[in-house]
């Protein structure tokens, strides 16, 4: 008995040559898809990288890199490319500067660096998202979770947060746009689970 | 791997990602213009690093969304623990305290602005809205507002409050409870929203009450001045209360419990509504005993006693609570 192919399936499952990845695509796919390796490509890039504060513009090069080849074409293993690219990207500071603050630029299979993220039903998924976000809130310092809850829970604007909290409005944008980074840190880049007592 | 992109200067990750939370902020908490979404536009396409630090900043914010799901104790209850549950209604108590004790503003806004309003245990609010009308939060009650250009909207989330609305036929004023709904028509009313058991009384005025729980086939009746809707276990009444007893339920608002011939356990129970202190009783054949009078909501303490002198029971009191015993 032959096996045929259903019709059509080929062509599904075929990304055209030169076919348009849309803006968005790329988007919802470097929300998704990367910015929850950050945990991981952080550690990656302190611990081979001695300069502390050059990380954040070393993350930022990543990304850019990232985004940039995702708008050509989307990578289909996402890990496996932040991680290669996170490592080219050293390699090529190394060379360039010719200082080498690197203790050695790892092979990839050493990091332990899983290739692919175990895979999660929905429901735990939204129950683990939900437990996340009131970890981060738990965490984010007072003033800034205030700004955050007030925008969700009650729907205040910025100055009516400042009429609310008493304080003036560029008090009140300084904590949105401290607490913003924070959030981001927290969702993000540092590594939750590791430093939460077993 | 090609890349386009230019090294930046050191430290400009940093720069590039304070620019993009003044966007963020500018977007999501101030107003926002089509002029500003222009110059917006052509920030974000100088290049590629703003737009990874607004997409990342932005994606962190988008998961805050559900804050209010947090921070409204039943919305989603079965996905909190006992710790964070505690931990919400605190906050959330906290955040209304200062709105609950003066005069918030019941004016019709053009966007719809939304509200929370909750008691802890033992507390007791009056909301009062600039259109004159009132609602009165009982024990661990949380209510939700969200007032439009073009009607009321409350939530009881859980808990119980009493309504009295001014009625506005161009602002209709809409209970919501359980996924049913309460239609105020001029009206005085109450809600006691519990685990398993819903009650709607209606004390002066008119309401339609509207079953919209999907469940049973829809029921629409006009309740009439001493009607009451109970609804437990999924079985929907529609009861009749004389004034006095429907006074004695909303005692609470003066701060006292009025029982008559009331079951032991049953006015055990509705002083463990206010009290972290739980009142616990032993035997059956106590529960049973009937107990009459008028007592102070917060204290617990008296009503034992009472029991004890009148009905000669005996009180042991061990870490949070007082068991009742023969």
């Amino acid at each position: 008995m032959v096996e045929t192919p259903e019709p059509g399936f080929e062509e599904a499952n075929l990304r055209p040559a030169g076919a348009v990845v849309t803006a968005s695509d790329v988007e919802a796919w470097f929300v998704h898809e990367v910015l929850p390796l950050e945990t991981a490509l952080m550690q990656f890039l302190r611990r081979n990288w001695r300069n502390e504060s050059e990380i954040a513009d070393l993350r930022q090069d990543v990304y850019v890199r990232v985004f940039e080849a995702a708008q050509k074409e989307i990578p289909e293993q996402p890990r496996h490319f932040v991680f290669t690219t996170a490592r080219n990207l050293l390699i090529d500071r190394v060379r360039k500067e010719s200082v080498v603050p690197i203790d050695a630029v790892t092979d990839l299979e050493a990091l332990g660096v899983a290739m692919e993220a175990p895979s999660q039903d929905r429901s735990i998924m939204a129950r683990e998202e939900l437990r996340k976000l009131q970890s981060a809130l738990d965490r984010l310092p007072q003033k800034y979770r205030d700004v955050v809850i007030l925008r969700r829970v009650e729907g205040l604007n910025g100055r009516q947060i400042a009429l609310r909290l008493g304080i003036s409005e560029s008090a009140v944008s300084k904590h949105i746009d401290a607490g913003m980074r924070a959030l981001a840190d927290l969702f993000y880049g540092e590594p939750t689970d590791l430093r939460r007592k077993s | 791997m090609s890349s386009d992109s230019q090294p930046e200067p050191v430290g400009n990750a940093m720069s590039v990602e304070a620019a993009a939370a003044a966007w963020l902020r500018e977007k999501h908490f101030e107003s926002w213009t089509d002029a500003r979404q222009s110059v917006f536009d052509a920030w974000i396409s100088a290049s590629s690093a703003h737009r990874v630090a607004y997409i990342r900043l932005e994606a962190a914010w988008a998961k805050t969304e559900r804050t209010n799901a947090l921070y409204h104790p039943m919305r989603s209850a079965a996905e909190k623990s006992e710790r964070t549950w505690t931990k919400q209604l605190m906050t959330a108590a906290a955040l209304t305290v200062a709105l609950a004790v003066s005069l918030v503003a019941w004016m019709y806004p053009s966007r719809p602005e939304e509200k929370v309003f909750a008691t802890s245990i033992g507390g007791r609010e009056t909301v009062s809205f600039a259109d004159g009308s009132q609602i009165d939060l009982n024990t661990n009650t949380v209510l939700r507002t969200r007032i439009s250009a073009t009607s009321r909207l409350v939530s009881l989330e859980k808990g119980e409050a009493f309504f009295r609305i001014k009625h506005d036929a161009s602002h209709p004023f809409v209970a919501l409870v359980a996924g049913h709904r309460v239609t105020d028509l001029g009206t005085k009313f109450l809600i006691r929203n519990e685990p398993n058991r819903l009650e709607v009384a209606l004390v002066e005025g008119r309401a339609r009450f509207d079953t919209q729980d999907g469940k049973a086939r829809p029921i629409s009746v006009e309740l009439m001045p001493g009607d009451v809707v109970v609804s437990k276990n999924n079985e929907m009444s529609l009861t009749r209360k004389a004034a006095p007893a429907m006074a004695r339920e909303l005692g609470w608002r003066h701060g006292v419990l009025i029982f008559d011939n009331t079951k032991l356990v049953d006015a055990a129970a509705e002083f463990n509504r206010y009290s972290k202190t739980k009142l616990v009783i032993a035997e059956p054949a106590v529960s049973a005993l009937k107990i009459n009078g008028t007592f102070q909501v917060d204290n617990l303490e008296a009503f034992a006693e009472t029991t004890q002198d009148a009905l000669g029971l005996k009180l042991e009191h061990r870490t949070n609570m007082i068991v009742v015993s023969r």
